[in-house]
């Protein structure tokens, strides 16, 4: 009777282990949503991107690299920067951008590629500049959600894309406006 | 310029979000007052034609010029409507000086927005069809509520005396009549004692809101005021205001008693008059107890904001304007979202309010400094998550110890750090004899409250530390051989007269945990320096002396919370 009741006790418990339930957020650096808000001042755009990170403070990081990733490669609908800014896509440029994004580190000389769900670790990346906040930081309690043990936020970015597109232009990835077709 | 963009906002009018992780908007109130005829009719004039209703500081205060209802209509939504007070509301909302503006309703967002939002607000032009202002310019017409008060049966405290021994009266004659009921179960009539002097009223409070809230509403209203494609002048436009069939919503209503009343024996020192009773009768707080009964209950008007920061304190933007105090309690939620995409509402914790709150009164422009808090409960914070306020609910327990069974209750003083406490203990012990009589069991019952200060060291964990007064009892168990009455040293003795009571202080140190927001175990140690060795004890009509009894006790208690915490 004992070693039954053991055995029924036991197998409960890992029925219940195995309820667990597990959410699986794609981990790479497109899984985003951006929505156009409106025309900033001065060349700016304002857009609120919900982007994924092991912490809130990740995510809110990571919103504002995808905010630089949208306008650079596929465009926000409804804004002034509808269009991709490089038509010719990421890959086109890969070493170009894997150092304008600051994606890898050099670990006792091996090149890694940084976790996207923890983009903390990128410093001085070139598309900082570019791109801030455009609140006190503040992440609306509606846009902050906990999907299995990782985080989505919601944040409003403001992005310089006149002073991005001449980055671009003076590096020689894109073509001027004013050069024409 | 703000005209023609607003207007162009009118067309995609959005519902305003209920959602509970909604923060933005604090809701907007205006008072109106049912004249009253009946007794002191001229006193209650004048008393209220001098005050000034308040309105919580959580709530922005519409300020119309008009507050006194005029007419005799019963029903009174139509009363409000006869007297055009939402017309007036929203006359107010888009007048600036004397002309047609927008400008007010800008301010007014600004004002009622949360921080983060008023700095959204700077930085987005005004106009394009998604942009952030439509919301906000919506949540300010979405968010208008009128409470009306109507104030009846004024009497005075002689009269209300009456009314209590008349019901009392004829309940004891209708229980004298039940044959059903033992004699010994029948009410007995006894006069109330006739302490006070003063006035009694009751007070009805009914809360309205102004129907604007969804886009059939906006819409309707914004093609009403502005014309189809915006044409009209600003004369059609204040007309349009002054007729418009506004619709209102009942979100509540409820009736207080209040008391404008004195001791009799202080009021004969002090020669009262009428004008101060009628001005303690309708005192704010009074006026307002009806609101505030009604604004605790009901989401939409509970503060809500997203935590702000968490290191090296928690910290919230919110400050006096959403009238927070020291110690408010606040529960704090996050949105959790399951594989199929769905979100619920989580609890993470509870919070209170650290120190004094920031002063934001008349910030707009989302420079509020932020107001501290400290956690009492729950799993790590994080930025984001919504704080939204709980009122304090009583607590109760029970536990085992020294008392041999404890019960025990608590209560968080608002506006104080402190907790007031009662609990009820009974405990039994062997007591010999020094007259040799054998061992006599006795049962101590112990009556205790206090005040009990908690220091939240670690999350969920707590140190109480407490002061109180005790009243304990000590008696013989029941006994077959126990005599009603018997005699002792020349006199006569009683069952229910023996044993012996004594009060005096007592301090404890409890230290706590919270198992989950509602439920928390407790050890206290409690010293109560209680003697009997001067007053003995008699049992079984033998003289006890030198009961001795332990200065300290212990127990372990486990606390529920009504409804929450």
């Amino acid at each position: 009777m004992k070693t039954k009741l053991i055995t029924l006790a036991l197998f409960t418990l890992s029925i219940l282990g195995c309820k667990t339930t597990q959410i699986t957020v794609p981990v790479d650096f497109t899984n985003y949503e951006v929505k156009a808000l409106d025309q900033g001042t001065q060349g700016t755009v304002l857009m609120k991107v919900y982007s994924y990170g092991y912490t809130v403070d990740n995510a809110i990081e990571r919103a504002k690299m995808d905010a630089i990733h949208a306008i650079l490669f596929k465009g926000v609908p409804g804004s002034n920067v509808a269009r991709p800014m490089v038509k010719e896509g990421r890959e086109a440029y890969k070493a170009y951008f894997d150092e304008f994004f600051g994606l890898y580190t050099v670990k006792a000389g091996k090149k890694k590629m940084i976790d996207p769900l923890d983009i903390t670790q990128i410093f001085n990346a070139p598309y900082k500049q570019y791109v801030q906040i455009s609140n006190d930081g503040t992440v609306d309690p509606s846009d902050r959600f906990k999907v299995g043990n990782k985080y989505k936020a919601g944040v409003v970015i403001s992005v310089n894309h006149r002073e991005l597109r001449q980055k671009l232009e003076n590096d020689h990835i894109i073509k001027s406006l004013k050069s024409g077709f | 310029m703000l005209f023609n963009l607003f207007f162009s906002l009118s067309g995609h009018a959005q519902e305003t979000n209920t959602n509970k992780f909604q923060t933005s908007t604090r809701q907007s109130l205006t008072w109106v007052l049912r004249p009253y005829s009946g007794a002191f009719q001229d006193d209650v004039k004048n008393t209220l034609d001098a005050r000034k209703i308040g309105t919580p500081s959580k709530m922005d205060n519409n300020k119309i010029s008009k507050s006194d209802l005029s007419g005799s209509n019963y029903n009174l939504e139509l009363l409000i409507k006869e007297n055009k007070i939402p017309n007036l509301i929203f006359k107010k909302i888009f007048t600036k000086g004397n002309e047609f503006s927008l400008e007010n309703i800008s301010d007014k967002a600004k004002n009622n927005m949360s921080d983060s939002d008023a700095l959204t607000f700077s930085v987005t032009s005004i106009g394009t069809s998604d942009s952030a202002e439509r919301k906000f310019f919506n949540a300010v017409l979405g968010s208008n509520y009128i409470a009306a008060l109507e104030v009846n049966d004024v009497r005075t405290q002689e009269e209300q005396y009456d009314r209590i021994d008349n019901n009392n009266k004829n309940r004891a004659i209708n229980d004298a009549r039940d044959t059903s009921k033992k004699e010994s179960e029948k009410y007995k009539f006894t006069p109330v004692n006739r302490v006070n002097t003063g006035y009694l009223s009751d007070i009805t409070t009914s809360m309205y809101k102004i129907k604007m809230d969804s886009e059939e509403d906006l819409h309707n209203f914004e093609i009403t005021v502005f014309g189809e494609n915006g044409e009209n002048t600003d004369e059609q436009k204040f007309d349009a205001l002054t007729n418009y069939p506004f619709t209102l919503k009942k979100i509540s209503s409820n009736t207080n008693t209040i008391k404008g009343v004195e001791n009799k024996a202080v009021a004969n020192t002090k020669n009262y008059d009428a004008t101060h009773y009628f001005n303690k009768l309708f005192s704010n707080t009074n006026l307002l107890s009806g609101l505030t009964e009604i604004t605790q209950n009901i989401d939409v008007f509970k503060t809500k904001a997203a935590i702000y920061e968490t290191k090296p304190n928690i910290q919230v933007k919110i400050g006096t304007k959403e009238s927070l105090y020291t110690n408010k309690r606040f529960f704090v939620y996050e949105q959790v979202m399951d594989k199929k995409g769905g979100l619920k509402a989580k609890k993470r914790g509870v919070m209170r309010v650290k120190g004094k709150p920031a002063n934001n009164q008349g910030i707009a422009k989302g420079d509020t400094q932020p107001s501290s808090f400290y956690q009492i409960q729950g799993k790590k914070l994080d930025k984001g998550m919504l704080a939204e306020e709980n009122k304090n609910s009583f607590s109760f327990g029970f536990g085992y110890g020294s008392n041999n069974v404890n019960f025990g209750a608590d209560y968080y003083l608002p506006v104080t750090s402190l907790k007031l406490f009662a609990e009820y203990g009974v405990e039994a012990n062997d007591l010999e004899s020094n007259y040799g009589n054998p061992t006599q069991k006795l049962q101590s019952v112990a009556l205790s409250a206090g005040l009990v200060k908690e220091l939240h060291f670690a999350n969920n964990f707590y140190l109480g530390l407490s002061l109180g007064a005790i009243k304990e009892r000590t008696f013989a168990k029941e006994d077959d051989n126990f005599n009603e009455t018997f005699e002792l040293n020349g006199g006569m003795f009683d069952k229910e007269n023996m044993g012996s009571s004594k009060l005096t202080y007592r301090a404890g140190t409890t230290l706590g945990i919270y198992i989950s927001s509602g439920v928390r175990l407790s050890g206290t140690i409690i010293y109560a320096p209680i003697k009997y060795d001067e007053e003995s004890v008699f049992v079984n009509e033998i003289y006890y002396n030198q009961y001795e009894r332990s200065n300290t006790r212990y127990n372990i208690s486990l606390n529920f919370s009504i409804p929450n915490l």
